[in-house]
């Protein structure tokens, strides 16, 4: 019995070791901190409705289905049309008469990721479309 | 039936190991595939097939119009942004365990050098999910047929005489 009750305790001490670090508690110095899943860059455009827009054109130029869009929060969720279940969710606000800012944060399977890639190509594709090149007569 | 003596000994190393194992798995999601991460654009074909230019410039009728569209198909509106242009339908189905999903995601824009158009974009895409509730297919609609007969019914909802596919 003695043996059960070393066991049990064995096995709770290894849930309370495993258990993820809470993000809130100012105990967790000893770890290194998660790498940020809010990838931000600013824009000089001063019309938030047309960034709107032409975020919804990129995302899908870029092969995704809008899963959600509200124009009071600047916010838009997408999601990857085909096979893999990557989520885009991007925020877009006013920084200044002249400049927006966009936040893109990532997720698959419903998992947030760190990875910057899909972001950097969003940006990429989505500054093309707010500032595409001269036409040349 | 083992003996209290041997149960005690056989469980007491294997418990804890397993459960902190199973604690780690809970904790750890599996890393996407780097293709997942890959975003490139669309083909010309694709994106042809995916929208409609409109002669007209009101945008709200082209709006009403395809809600219409997509309630006689059964389709039932979950999101809808009519400053932004956006309309998300759903119909669902279930198919023994399985559910799954047809999803229809739209966006209109102003078009045209000088005003006077609205660009529609649809894309439709099947969803599943198992038993267990797991996504269990994921994939576009690429069938020319459906997007044409969505974008033909807008305009005989719209009453238009003519329309162009870009």
């Amino acid at each position: 019995m003695t043996k059960l009750r070393l066991a049990g305790a064995a096995l709770a001490l290894s849930l309370i070791t495993a258990a993820p670090a809470r993000t809130d508690s100012p105990f967790t110095t000893t770890r290194a901190p998660a790498p940020p899943t809010r990838h931000m860059r600013d824009f000089a455009t001063g019309d938030i409705l047309r960034a709107l827009r032409l975020a919804i054109a990129t995302l899908q130029d870029l092969g995704f289905a809008l899963e959600n869009a509200n124009n009071e929060t600047g916010t838009l969720i997408a999601s990857r049309l085909d096979k893999h279940p990557l989520r885009l969710t991007i925020t877009i606000s006013q920084k200044s008469e002249t400049e927006i800012t966009a936040a893109i944060s990532t997720a698959y399977a419903n998992t947030e990721l760190a990875d910057p890639a899909p972001a950097n190509a969003l940006f990429a594709t989505y500054e093309a479309a707010l500032f595409p090149p001269p036409e040349i007569d | 039936m083992l003996a209290p003596s041997v149960r005690t000994l056989t469980l007491s190393p294997l418990l804890p190991a397993l459960m902190a194992c199973l604690a780690l798995a809970c904790t750890t999601a599996p890393a996407p595939p780097p293709e997942a991460l890959a975003l490139t654009l669309t083909s010309d074909a694709e994106r042809a097939l995916q929208t409609r230019v409109l002669e007209t410039d009101d945008e709200a009728a082209v709006q009403r119009a395809c809600i219409a569209v997509l309630t006689r198909h059964g389709f039932a509106a979950e999101d809808q942004d009519h400053a932004l242009g956006v309309i998300v339908a759903i119909k669902d189905a279930t198919a023994g365990a399985e559910r799954t999903r047809l999803r229809a995601s739209l966006a209109t824009q102003p078009a045209g050098e000088f005003g006077g158009q609205i660009a529609l974009r649809i894309t439709f895409q099947r969803l599943a999910w198992n038993s267990r509730d797991r996504e269990s297919k994921r994939e576009a609609v690429r069938e020319a047929s459906e997007y044409a007969g969505f974008f033909n019914e807008v305009e005989r909802e719209l009453a238009l005489p003519d329309a162009t596919t870009p």
